[in-house]
């Protein structure tokens, strides 16, 4: 694997960096917050542009999917796009599928994000998986403060099967998916930590500048630049068990340590709405344990690997 | 550490069967919003102080209880085994107010408070951080002008916690800006309804109006305020901060205990040994945090307390953050979909959410002290560490 951007990954991630700023960023994070719901919007525009089938295109491919995903969620868009632009295509690949598609394992209890929002459920149960159109289950919203729209999930239609194996394959590219939100997602909060770091001042220089706090912030670094390598690695390789687990696990831990830096570093701006840090941050809590968390993704890379 | 001998004993009897007769049952129900809450925890303060058993660790002189060590924490195992409300609306006063006046308040100002405290009749709040003054406190610039018999203030405070419902602050101004920063701060008592105050209240992550922003434009404060001499603030503040690190903890490590049982019989229901192992290795932890407690409030009553309550600050915070998170992970995204109907984010019991529990220990790293300013005080004070090079004494 390259770990450069080859020139078709660096322009798709350029345009793709041009519709997000236009289009989510923190402003709509907001807007979106207040108004609740998915941003269908931006999905609209980032599937009209083509960049929801990029992993079916022999030229581009999966990783090229896991980088829009990761600069999606960078950009604090508010859609699922990672289950759209990595996990429907591996299991659907017909392309009859709508774009706001939510996922389920039926095996893990909990409130599911996007479920109300959605058009279309893929259900995994066990090594099947099938496909429920949004008449076929009622979502129901449910208060939490991660800022993603979520809802506890009451299956009543049989849906649709997929391919025989498909639930390990869905199940696959969403730790793929959900590692490469993580990535974007700490990304997103590490930076503004750095940036108010740098700014302000206390005992007379920048807070960046004692050694305590330059240490723990190349710490964080460190994790949140190996959970999206490993989840860029994992889309390249078509999401093998091991290594899409292997980049969830990482990715949710890297999760925990950035939670607690970030609020931490931030001092008590960061325990306000006014402040941006909980629109990236808080989204990380319902990441870090969606799929099972580092429990299940854990499970999962031992089975993977040695099993 | 604290066994119970026959007068511990016949005295916790004593102040359970009080509770048993007077606690109120169900006030969760009906403590819905702050203002709520708070009218619940001013009846059970005034029935407290009627029945001989309010403000157990101040002296009988000024109405409290005169408790030992050993019956105050008695008192906490009681107040959590009988679910009653904890007064941390009058937290401030209590405990802050109290231990400040007490040490360096004049007659006057301890006879003009206290008993208002005791009635339930003064909220207290801190207006110490400012924007450009956090963890570097001494920076703080809002400024006192001696007039005659007053001073006059004007500048800005951020994070006071309650401001918004407070009577009374207990407030830092600067009186020399010359000085060497932290030589030029004054500690001042604020009537918080005096003309010249605007507060406005900060929502937190959690949706609730927990901090506030206060503003003062020529706010007018008799002399006679004044705690300590002009200049001397900062010494005085260190007392007021300390308590936070001390016996104002002993509630929060019961909830915490409280806390860790319930992760026990989460791990049960689990059933794996991995969960069970991890449950385990918090009750030991738990157990060496009220052992630290109990060491450093037997200290503190021999007057030997200091900079230790640090380690307990910063142990009971970032253990208290571990355990929530640990406990998200294995009851999984449920754990932060219920929360409690009491809107009491102090309250001394688990109350059922782990996520509020969780979000609530965000903020304990960061209050009263960072943990970064508290690692400093232990490595300079405690361990004697040499003293990082400081870029710069003055105050701009």
């Amino acid at each position: 694997m390259e770990m450069t951007l080859s020139p078709t990954q660096a322009a798709i991630c350029e345009a793709c960096t041009t519709i997000l700023r236009r289009a989510a960023g923190p402003a709509r994070a907001r807007e979106l917050r207040a108004e609740g719901g998915a941003d269908g919007r931006l999905l609209d525009l980032l599937a009209d542009a083509g960049y929801l089938d990029l992993a079916l295109n022999a030229e581009t491919g999966p990783l090229s999917a896991a980088l829009v995903t990761e600069l999606a969620a960078t950009h604090l868009a508010l859609a699922p796009i990672g289950v759209r632009s990595l996990v429907v295509p591996a299991v659907a690949p017909a392309g009859d599928l709508p774009n706001l598609v939510a996922i389920v394992d039926a095996a893990i209890p909990g409130p599911v994000r996007y479920a109300a929002e959605a058009e279309a459920l893929i259900v995994i149960d066990g090594h099947e998986a099938r496909i429920l159109q949004a008449a076929e289950f009622t979502a129901t919203a449910a208060s939490t403060l991660f800022g993603y729209p979520m809802a506890t999930v009451e299956l009543h239609g049989k849906g649709v099967d997929l391919a025989p194996g498909s639930g390990d394959v869905a199940r696959r590219w969403w730790r793929v998916a959900i590692a490469a939100e993580i990535a974007g997602t700490a990304r997103a909060a590490f930076d503004l930590t750095s940036d108010h770091l740098i700014g302000r001042v206390q005992f007379g220089k920048p807070l960046a500048a004692f050694q305590a706090i330059q240490h723990r912030m190349m710490e964080t670094h460190v994790l949140i630049e190996g959970a999206r390598w490993l989840a860029r690695e994992a889309a390249f390789h078509g999401a093998p068990a091991e290594r899409a687990a292997s980049a969830a696990l990482a990715a949710a831990e890297a999760a925990g340590r950035t939670l607690f830096e970030v609020h931490q570093l931030s001092g008590s701006i960061g325990f306000t709405n006014e402040y941006d840090l909980t629109l990236s941050s808080l989204r990380l809590q319902a990441l870090r344990v969606e799929a099972g968390g580092a429990a299940g993704h854990s499970k999962a890379l031992v089975t993977g690997r040695w099993l | 550490m604290f066994e119970d001998d026959p007068e511990l004993q016949a005295f916790r009897l004593r102040y359970r069967e009080f509770l048993d007769a007077n606690a109120p049952r169900g006030w969760r129900v009906n403590a819905t919003s702050p203002d709520t809450t708070l009218e619940i925890q001013r009846s059970w303060l005034r029935t407290l102080v009627a029945g001989g058993w309010g403000a157990a660790h101040w002296p009988t002189e000024y109405g409290g209880m005169g408790a030992t060590l050993a019956q105050q924490i008695v008192m906490q195992q009681e107040n959590a085994r009988a679910g009653a409300p904890a007064v941390t609306m009058f937290g401030m006063a209590l405990v802050h107010v109290a231990a400040t006046l007490l040490e360096f308040g004049t007659p006057e100002q301890r006879h003009e408070h206290m008993p208002s405290i005791l009635r339930g009749d003064e909220i207290w709040c801190q207006g110490f951080s400012e924007p450009g003054a956090g963890s570097d406190l001494a920076a703080l610039s809002t400024r006192a002008v001696r007039d005659g018999d007053n001073y006059i203030i004007n500048g800005q405070k951020i994070w006071s916690s309650g401001a918004n419902r407070a009577d009374w602050c207990l407030l830092l101004v600067r009186t020399d800006p010359i000085a060497v920063k932290h030589k030029g701060i004054t500690f001042v008592l604020l009537d918080l309804h005096s003309p010249g105050i605007e507060i406005r209240p900060i929502k937190s992550l959690l949706g609730s109006q927990e901090f506030c922003e206060v503003f003062f434009t020529d706010v007018v404060v008799p002399v006679s305020n004044r705690i300590g001499e002009e200049n001397e603030g900062w010494h005085i503040c260190q007392t007021t901060l300390a308590t936070e690190r001390g016996p104002y903890l002993l509630p929060v490590v019961n909830k915490l205990r409280g806390e860790c049982a319930e992760m026990g019989r989460l791990a049960e229901a689990i059933g794996t040994d991995h969960a069970a192992q991890v449950a385990a290795s918090f009750h030991a932890e738990v157990t060496i945090l009220s052992e630290l407690l109990d060491r450093t409030l037997i200290k503190a009553a021999f007057g030997k307390s200091g900079n230790e309550s640090s380690i307990l600050k910063v142990y009971y915070s970032e253990l208290s953050q571990r355990l929530t998170t640990a406990a998200l992970e294995m009851v999984g995204l449920d754990a932060q979909l219920s929360w409690p109907e009491a809107f009491d984010l102090n309250s001394d019991t688990f109350d059922g959410s782990w996520g509020m529990s969780h979000y609530w220990s965000w903020s304990w790293t960061i209050a009263g002290g960072s943990n970064e300013i508290q690692r400093n005080i232990i490595g300079e004070r405690v361990l004697g560490l040499p003293r990082e090079p400081r870029p710069e004494a003055k105050v701009r």
